[in-house]
């Protein structure tokens, strides 16, 4: 899971909700047993987002995963356009989340509430985002199998919470590589946003994504995440996912 | 005429036959037409003021607003702020609207806790009363939304909503429609108000088809009732009715069929035509009741023959002023002139063949009263014998009211033309109470739009806007900017820097901000929110602007390091900016102060400014140790160490080496680098600061007049290490226009102005060649004019005198007194030119003049008079004043005709009048 979940920002939003499901629980347990079996992650990706009156942003970040058992570390770093270079994001868990900006040398915590914000303006939350580290997730979701073709599965996920970002989400794993090949978000009872994943490769032994696009439903925006580079189990240690980690203008990995 | 007459006779029933057709489908496209109002569509879209504007409201959702005003007893509730949060989401929905903002979905930025956020009130709700308490003292607290979004008493929230600019006018009158149905229906407001163009039409739609119910069978009541009175005839009623019902029912059935759409002006049109046509009708039918012969062949020959050349002569006159205003380049008026002509041509045309078609069925005889006509040539006899008298008179009248012409002023504004007590105006006028404004001035920055000067300029701006008391809030991204760091770092102010904004937009990514900037953020404006009530005010906010811009914005320069570069420049170029901040806050300082404090602020050095404050400099750092985690884990008893250590060495004069080695006396040498990692980092920051502390102190004393947080931005802003310097060849540049809808209205209305006059001239030239060929000479043909000339100098000064602006409906007034009043002109001197072929004298030809035809043109004013005077009963003032000069045109036209023509042309000598009317036989 947690391989996914650096591969595809959004995929780990999904497939977190899909782990920790009652129903539909043994999809849930094949992706995840396909998925988390690493302890440190470090890929380089591309995110572009198209919007309706304006031309493509281009953003280039590294990210960086440490998976323990019942906690994740993340750290996002920007390094293009000039303008963003240098500016990184830290989670260390629900309420431990920062921002660090080198223009200003500082480094501000990110407030709980402003995670159904978009992230930089793309398709994705900061909710998105810090679902990557979620664990507790159980009995949030009820995940149900919908149907079952010969290539995927079709799972309906719905949250148990109050006030959820989504109110519905249907996600379609193709069996082959136990990835999610599409998936449809709704709120309020309407489709709001669709993911569409595309280019799977088989990288140190793990099945990956290497183009993820997510489009609103009134068309007016898209956000391609491209993966160019990925590397798992490196030597990153804990105290790297640290604020003095942030302000440092080079990374050591 | 003749021919003409024979044929009608011929063909009566085929005439009857295809005006009943024509105005059966008239009638059904009448049915269909539109009524939109727009400003923007006012004048030519080639026009460069109103291009402009239309790519900056396009660019920023601000050509199609509607403003809405929700009211609610208690705002700051659940229930209120979700049923807000309903309506902003709900209408988000709504066909044809593109986006909508409010309160609850505007950047809300909000620090406490130490963390920070760009989030939306809809995603932050609090709960509890002293959640919400909070919540309304942030929100009225914050400059953003006060004013912006929510009034100053915390009441009223304002809802903006942009339809897409890509609807057509109809589609935009549909969709405020939609939304004021849909708030009615999900509201849990106290009240709700609307503006906005679109809400304008949607008012302007429903007035404008109450005023046509009420106005046309009025006009018509009215002319029926005079003409009952003058002739005592039926026929003589009911056909003139008639002519004028067909020819208003065409007008506007071609407006629908040519594709066009009515305005509020244009309404104006149907009564017009009734009030102006059905004067030929009434020659037309008098005439041939007048007829003695059996043969109906005959009598509607004789008919026209008489009377048929005056009628075409009198609407040709009407037809050709009310085409002078094809001059005026606004399009509703150019409109106006056009269709009202239609429908003259029209009312000629049914005059001309319909009315005598169908009276041709009547063998009635009517002969004129003995008793009247021996009155008028009393009448007559009594102008000539006092001829100097009556026209000391009429000059005396005309000079008294010709004292008032400097009052008059132009306004094309809506709000003028509706009148104070309409719905449309209260709703504007509640805005203009609780938003100190309904419009928006817009300042447009054409460039990099998080570039940091511009983002200062627009400040500048913005502050600058404030001194003029029809100003209300301001909305811009510098705004937003400013707050953002004010929170984000406790700096309230721009940075110099470009990464520093930067890393503050790249916090905004995902804020709809569509209002403020573009996509490519290649464009910005700042929202001035004003109150558009008088135009002289907003012609001087207007001047001020593009002053402020062209004296103390630089239009091109660049970014240079304080310690690389030029020091007198950059002290010349940091006082221009504070002289700039000063007089836009409406600040005090001398100029040598302001020298001197920048000069200070530049010239301090680094290491005096740390050795200055060791203890604030202590405090700095140990926080940025905190913020980093560098203290977490460590005993109380090493914090502190650390803190004495930096107090020491700051205070003795900061060295790198020397803080190291000190730190290592106690730690570990991997912690000792590290403390000197996030010292190295941060002492720009704690210098700025200094440097800014440092710059306050001499901003209070040297400076009068700001406020605590405008020095401290003044400050902040002086302190930066990166200037901005002129530059003419500096890559960096933008270009600053201001516009917006109260711009264009002063525009338009500076246009009308000078339009006018251009149609003035071209109605008096046609008018009088038309009489000059009438009288076959020149020198009568001006005479003819002169009372027309006079009437129009009383309409100007009766204007003047009642506060009646020349707008879109009474700039038709001039054209059509001299199309109009020269009507009475042409009466009398058809009538003296047979008087004078029977060789009478000229007083007899003239007395017989007034006598035949005084009573005709008394009744032909008088029932003109009671159409326009039916436009008192609309509830839209433009109309109401336009039936103040419209009579009066009628009246004095009249009156000015009968008291100043007869007495001039009696001073021409007889041989004058033998010579040109017996070359014209000849």
């Amino acid at each position: 899971m947690k391989r996914f979940m650096i591969l595809c920002l959004m995929f780990s939003l999904t497939l977190s909700m899909v782990s920790f499901a009652i129903t539909g629980q043994e999809v849930a347990d094949k992706v995840k047993a396909a998925n988390s079996n690493f302890k440190t992650q470090k890929a380089k990706m591309e995110m572009i987002i198209y919007g309706e009156n304006s031309q493509p942003k281009d953003y280039h970040l590294t990210i960086y995963i440490y998976n323990f058992p019942n906690k994740d570390y993340g750290l996002i770093r920007f390094t293009s356009p000039a303008g963003v270079k240098g500016i990184s994001f830290l989670s260390k868990g629900e309420e431990s989340q920062y921002l660090y900006m080198p223009a200003f040398h500082r480094v501000q915590r990110m407030a709980g509430s402003s995670k159904e914000s978009k992230f930089v303006g793309s398709d994705f939350t900061f909710n998105d985002l810090s679902l990557i580290y979620e664990q507790k997730e159980s009995g949030r979701y009820k995940t149900i199998l919908k149907s079952e073709s010969k290539d995927d599965y079709v799972l309906s996920i719905t949250p148990t919470i109050s006030n959820p970002q989504y109110s519905k989400i249907i996600m379609f794993i193709d069996k082959t590589h136990l990835l999610p090949t599409k998936v449809i978000f709704y709120k309020n009872g309407k489709v709001c946003k669709t993911m569409i994943s595309s280019e799977f490769e088989k990288i140190d032994d793990h099945w990956v994504v290497k183009n993820i696009e997510m489009m609103t439903s009134d068309g007016s925006s898209k956000t391609v995440l491209k993966l160019s580079k990925i590397k798992f189990d490196l030597s990153i240690p804990p105290s790297f996912f640290s604020l003095r980690t942030l302000m440092r203008p080079i990374l050591r990995y | 005429m003749e021919k003409i007459g024979k044929f009608v006779a011929k063909y009566r029933w085929l005439i009857i036959l295809l005006f009943s057709l024509i105005t059966v489908f008239m009638i059904y496209e009448s049915s269909k037409i539109q009524i939109v109002d727009d400003v923007t569509k006012y004048v030519p879209s080639n026009d460069p003021e109103v291009s402009f504007f239309n790519n900056v409201a396009k660019e920023f959702n601000m050509d199609n607003l509607v403003l809405v005003g929700l009211k609610y007893d208690d705002l700051f509730n659940s229930t209120s702020l979700k049923n807000l949060i309903n309506i902003t989401n709900g209408i988000k929905k709504l066909k044809n609207v593109k986006s909508v903002l409010s309160m609850v979905n505007a950047p809300w930025i909000i620090s406490g806790n130490g963390s920070v956020q760009v989030s939306k009130i809809e995603n932050v709700l609090p709960k509890g009363k002293g959640g919400f308490k909070k919540l309304k003292n942030d929100v009225l607290n914050s400059k953003i939304f006060k004013g912006q979004f929510i009034s100053p008493d915390g009441k009223t929230a304002m809802v903006i909503v942009s339809l897409n600019s890509k609807n057509t006018s109809v589609e935009n009158v549909q969709a405020a429609k939609k939304i004021e149905n849909y708030i009615k229906k999900v509201s849990k407001a106290q009240n709700a108000y609307f503006t906005g163009i679109p809400s304008s039409n949607v008012v302007a739609k429903k007035m404008a088809l109450e005023n046509f119910r009420l106005l046309v069978p009025l006009a018509l009541l009215a002319i029926f009732i005079i003409l009952l009175i003058a002739f005592r005839n039926l026929w003589g009623v009911l056909l003139p009715l008639l002519s004028v019902v067909i020819s208003s029912t065409w007008t506007i059935g071609m407006i629908r069929l040519l594709g066009f759409t009515m305005t509020l002006a244009n309404i104006a049109i149907p009564v017009i035509v009734i009030a102006l046509g059905n004067a030929y009708g009434i020659y037309i039918v008098n005439k041939y009741f007048e007829e003695r012969d059996e043969d109906h062949t005959i009598r509607v020959s004789h008919t026209l023959h008489d009377v048929g050349v005056a009628v075409f002569l009198s609407a040709l006159t009407t037809i050709a002023s009310f085409l002078s205003l094809l001059t005026v380049n606004i399009n509703p008026i150019k409109y106006l002139g056009i269709f009202t002509a239609l429908g003259i041509f029209f009312a000629l045309l049914a005059n001309m063949l319909l009315t005598p078609a169908i009276i041709s069925f009547s063998d009635k005889h009517v002969l004129s009263k003995k008793d009247e006509s021996t009155y008028w040539k009393k009448f007559g006899e009594h102008i000539l014998k006092h001829r100097v008298g009556s026209m000391l008179i009429a000059f005396m009248v005309v000079g008294v009211l010709v004292s008032f012409i400097p009052l008059i002023r132009s306004d094309m504004r809506l709000s003028t033309l509706l009148g104070k007590n309409n719905e449309l105006v209260k709703s504007m006028n509640y805005f203009n109470k609780n938003f100190n404004g309904n419009d928006f001035i817009l300042v447009d920055f054409h460039g990099n739009a998080t570039d940091p000067y511009l983002l200062r300029s627009e400040e500048l701006i913005s502050m600058y806007s404030k001194r003029f008391k029809d100003v209300g809030g301001t909305y811009s991204l510098a705004k937003i900017v400013r707050e953002l760091d004010k929170k984000f770092n406790a700096q309230p102010y721009i940075p110099s820097s470009n990464d520093k904004i930067e890393s503050l937009w790249f916090l905004l990514q995902g804020s709809d901000l569509s209002q403020i900037v573009n996509g490519d953020a290649t464009d910005t404006i700042v929202q001035i929110r004003v109150n558009p009530d008088s135009l002289k005010n907003i012609r001087k906010i207007k001047k001020g602007l593009e002053s402020f811009i062209k004296n103390k914005i630089y239009p091109s320069y660049s970014y240079v390091k304080v310690n690389n570069f030029d020091k007198k420049l950059v002290q010349n170029s940091l006082s221009d900016y504070m002289s700039a901040y000063i007089y836009a806050t409406q600040a005090k300082a001398g100029t040598s102060d302001i020298r001197k404090i920048i000069s200070n602020v530049v010239n301090i050095s680094n290491s005096n400014l740390l050795k200055n404050s060791p203890t604030f400099v202590t405090e700095k750092f140990m926080s940025s140790l905190l913020s980093f985690g560098m203290l977490d884990g460590l005993s109380k008893n090493t914090t502190s160490k650390i803190k004495n250590t930096l107090f020491e060495v700051f205070k003795k004069g900061y060295d790198e080496q020397k803080l190291k080695s000190s730190l290592e006396t106690f730690m570990s040498k991997e912690d000792a680098e590290s403390i000197m990692d996030i010292v190295k980092m941060q002492i720009p920051n704690v210098l700025q600061t200094l440097r800014s502390v440092y710059a306050e102190s001499l901003i209070k004393k040297y400076v009068k007049g700001l406020s605590e947080t405008q020095i401290r931005e003044l400050a902040l802003s002086i302190s930066g290490r990166t200037v901005i310097v002129p530059n003419k060849n500096g890559k960096h540049a933008f270009k600053v226009k201001v516009t917006g809808i109260p711009i264009m209205y002063n525009h338009v209305s500076n246009m009308l102005f000078n339009a006018q006059y251009e149609s003035m001239f071209i109605s008096a030239i046609v008018v009088l060649i038309l009489i000059a060929i009438q009288m076959s000479s020149f020198w009568i043909g001006l005479l003819g004019l002169i009372p027309v000339a006079l009437t129009i100098l009383s309409n100007f000064g009766i204007m003047g005198a009642f506060s009646i602006p020349l707008n879109m409906v009474t700039i038709s007034i001039a054209s059509m007194t001299i199309g109009v009043g020269v009507d009475y002109t042409i009466q009398i001197f058809s009538r003296f030119k047979v008087e004078m072929k029977k060789a009478k004298s000229v007083n007899d030809s003239l007395i017989e003049s007034i006598s035949t035809s005084g009573k005709g043109l008394l009744f032909n004013s008088l029932a003109a008079s009671a159409g326009f005077a039916t436009m008192f009963f609309s509830n839209i003032g433009g109309l109401r004043e336009f039936a103040i000069l419209s009579i009066s045109t009628m009246v004095v036209s009249l009156i000015l005709t009968l008291l100043v023509l007869p007495s001039m042309l009696s001073y021409i000598p007889k041989e004058y009048y033998k010579k040109i009317f017996k070359e014209e036989k000849e």
